[in-house]
């Protein structure tokens, strides 16, 4: 061999060597033993009758940034977790961030952090409570999201829905409640615009230009209703959160085959959004569950009438 | 006193053989991750401009809209967006000429450590194996059992010349798996989910989405079996470099060669007995495969100059092995060898020889035929004798590609003219050489 294959191999065994006892131990932050321990308190018991799909999805983000150093640390607490982490870090003082919450189905959490700084310590765990400051609001409204027996038991198509435990009729929702816009520019012919209910901004009106000049989007003809907060349940249960086998399996679901669907076949492939349609074949009412590009369930729903009376 | 100190040099060096060994399949195998990474990178890139031509399938209007934007941004803001571009250009230049440089780096690095290792290996294994051949032919040859790393390295080195030798079947069928399995996969989660087929599944959705699903699907199972099967490719070649390595051949023909095949016809005395004149007729053919030997490795080289066929290089060294295995067990008979003993022990190998020699007249034929139809189609000829540089040489090299091109043992007619006519040419061009050459150093 000649002496540069030979040098290498040198070289190589060292390497081979460092690398094996080298780096044992490579977290630094674990061998101080401070820690903090964060969990989340005042979740409501009810949170457990939400469908499954939202209860994943619900996250509480939180940040930690050294005020004695340059080190950064965040977690993510989900159910998956339980709801608490155990963080290790450098001892030192840290300043807490403004709780992040992410939620499908338009849950109306609000949680705040309960210190805006916290001293850690070596070789003590020092605890971090967040807490839901609206615990009551959270728990009516997980309520009103119960299915009712009355809705449970409607026709798909009857342009019933529940919305915040009351059974009301789509066609009476224009009236019921008022919906408001800060688009300016004017609707083309034909095109489809939304309004936004002043009361909840989950809550959608759909309005057409039928006319044949372009109009102002208030003066539109409603064509239908569109839901994105779970306080919203359609006829047999069918709301945000909702499973696309629950309702699309041509067997077991609510709806069976849809009629057509729009966007990409690879659901939940975080490739594309995806759109269930069905019509009424009766009626000609159109319902369309939507998915989002990274969602196997529903993340809004919407009503269509064929005639609006 | 020789065979402790053999002893102690075959265990030293197996000793140091072994992290080799390891190491070189180390750095094999990152090479080959950084190779496949590098391929799924592309399928990526190729899946995400998919996806943007996609949307913008789905939504013309909204991408005119977009270019409708970006012409007036240009209008408006002229030459800062100019620029901005030109920036975003130079940048983007200057991080894909690094991200190549990174590449071809690292892989330079882990081809370099590979070679390294490997040849350092290689040179190990020779040395232990020639010293445990030496063992094996002293006075005890048991003591050669006392090498026991040896016996690791070499017990590790055959599992890994079967494990290698596999690989390419096994992608082949890992890759029929994949693929059996995706379609598997994709229609139970539809008939699970939606209940219905596949087909009546996609007809649900727009033609130009279905199509384009149906794009990545088939992109990501290519590009998963392609990268099987390159991988089940290259392992199995390493494997037989290892197996040639195990068979001591190691590309080393010439020596090997002599050692195969007598100089002389091998004259063996049977006993009388009803088997005598079955024997000798093996024995004519034993003799005739010793004669072709030096053809078939002429043929053989002739087939390599043309292509390294990693399959024909190890063929020729089983088929060598398989010579030198008969002519070991005839050099330890002397004199008269029983009929029955002939039959058992040598007609089979004899019966393998033969096969192997077809075998790789037949390979030999192929690559040459391949090459001699690309160069037809480049309108030019393949050169028959490249390398030839001596009369004897040539000579040897026409009598060997004569006996695979011709007509009377099947070749093509149109091949055989073309090599004959080569042959003449270069035969001429040596000889007139060497006639000025003599008349030169007459006149000097």
């Amino acid at each position: 061999m000649s002496k540069i294959r030979k040098l290498t191999f040198l070289l190589l065994c060292c390497t081979l060597l460092i690398s094996l006892t080298g780096c044992g131990n490579c977290s630094e932050e674990k061998q101080w033993g401070a820690s903090c321990s964060i969990t989340v308190d005042g979740l409501p018991a009810e949170l457990e009758s939400l469908p499954q799909t939202l209860r994943e999805n619900l996250y509480f983000s939180l940040s930690l940034s050294g005020t004695s150093n340059d080190k950064h640390y965040s977690v993510q607490l989900t159910e998956r977790n339980g709801f608490t982490a155990q963080l290790y870090m450098l001892p030192g003082s840290y300043s807490v961030s403004h709780v992040y919450v992410r939620t499908d189905g338009n849950l109306p959490i609000q949680a705040t952090a309960q210190a805006e700084s916290i001293v850690l310590t070596k070789d003590t765990d020092t605890p971090l409570t967040i807490s839901i400051s609206n615990g009551q609001e959270l728990i009516s409204y997980i309520q009103q999201s119960a299915p009712t027996e009355e809705i449970l038991t409607s026709e798909n198509f009857s342009r019933k829905i529940q919305y915040a435990g009351t059974v009301m009729d789509l066609n009476a929702l224009g009236q019921q409640m008022h919906f408001s816009t800060t688009e300016t520019s004017p609707l083309r012919p034909g095109k489809v615009g939304t309004l936004v209910s002043d009361s909840d901004k989950s809550v959608h009106m759909l309005v057409k230009n039928t006319t044949d000049t372009s109009i102002p989007i208030q003066q539109a003809t409603c064509i239908g209703f569109s839901f994105s907060g779970c306080n919203a349940i359609l006829p047999q249960g069918i709301s945000v959160g909702s499973t696309v086998e629950s309702i699309a399996h041509a067997e077991t679901g609510i709806l069976k085959t849809p009629n057509y669907c729009h966007g990409s076949p690879l659901i939940g492939m975080d490739i594309d959004s995806a759109e269930l349609v069905y019509i009424d074949p009766e009626s000609g009412d159109r319902i369309t569950c939507h998915m989002n590009p990274a969602d196997d369930f529903i993340s809004w729903f919407s009503y269509e009438f064929e005639q609006y009376q | 006193m020789k065979e402790i100190g053999l002893v102690l040099k075959v265990n030293l060096l197996s000793l140091l053989a072994l992290p080799l060994f390891l190491l070189s399949l180390i750095f094999k195998l990152a090479q080959k991750a950084l190779e496949k990474t590098l391929v799924f990178i592309a399928v990526i890139v190729v899946i995400l401009a998919l996806m943007l031509l996609n949307s913008i399938f789905n939504n013309p209007n909204g991408f005119l809209d977009g270019i409708g934007f970006v012409f007036a941004l240009l209008v408006i803001g002229g030459a800062i967006i100019g620029l901005l571009f030109m920036v975003l250009a130079f940048f983007g230049t200057i991080a894909a000429s690094v991200l190549t440089v990174i590449v071809s780096v690292a892989m330079s690095i882990l081809s370099f450590g590979f070679e390294c290792c490997h040849s350092g290996y290689l040179y190990l294994y020779d040395i232990c194996q020639d010293d445990i051949d030496d063992l094996q032919s002293s006075d005890k040859p048991k003591i050669r059992f006392a090498c026991i790393f040896w016996y690791f390295v070499y017990g590790l080195h055959q599992a890994c010349v079967f494990l290698f030798s596999m690989m390419f079947p096994l992608s082949l069928i890992a890759s029929l798996v994949f693929v059996g399995y995706s379609l598997f996969s994709v229609h139970h989660a539809i008939q699970g989910t939606f209940g219905i087929g596949i087909f009546s599944y996609l007809k649900l959705f727009p033609t130009t989405n279905v199509v384009f699903t149906v794009l990545y699907f088939v992109l990501i199972v290519i590009a998963v079996v392609v990268v099987l099967i390159s991988l089940g490719s290259e392992w199995s070649e390493w494997g037989q470099t290892l197996k040639s390595v195990a068979l001591g051949t190691d590309g080393n023909w010439e020596e090997f060669l002599h050692q195969a095949a007598p100089a002389d016809d091998v004259n063996i005395a049977f006993s009388a007995g009803q088997s005598q004149q079955h024997c000798q007729q093996f024995m004519e053919i034993l003799n005739g495969l010793f004669d072709n030997c030096e053809l078939i490795y002429e043929q053989v080289v002739t087939a390599s100059q043309q292509e390294e066929d990693s399959n024909l290089q190890y063929s020729f060294s089983e088929y060598l092995d398989t010579l030198k295995q008969i002519r070991k067990k005839l050099s330890s008979v002397s004199g008269v060898m029983s009929c029955n003993t002939f039959e058992k022990n040598i007609i089979p190998l004899i019966q393998v020889a033969q096969r192997q020699e077809k075998e790789l007249q037949k390979d030999v034929l192929h690559i040459l035929q391949k090459h001699n139809n690309a160069a037809k189609k480049g309108n030019s000829e393949l050169d028959f004798f490249s390398g030839c540089t001596t009369l004897e040489g040539l000579q040897s090299r026409y009598r060997a590609l004569c006996k695979i091109y011709h007509p009377d043992v099947g070749g093509h007619t149109e091949t055989f003219q073309m090599l004959q006519a080569q042959y003449e040419q270069r035969r001429n061009e040596m000889e007139s050489d060497t006639k000025t050459k003599q008349q030169f150093d007459g006149y000097a």
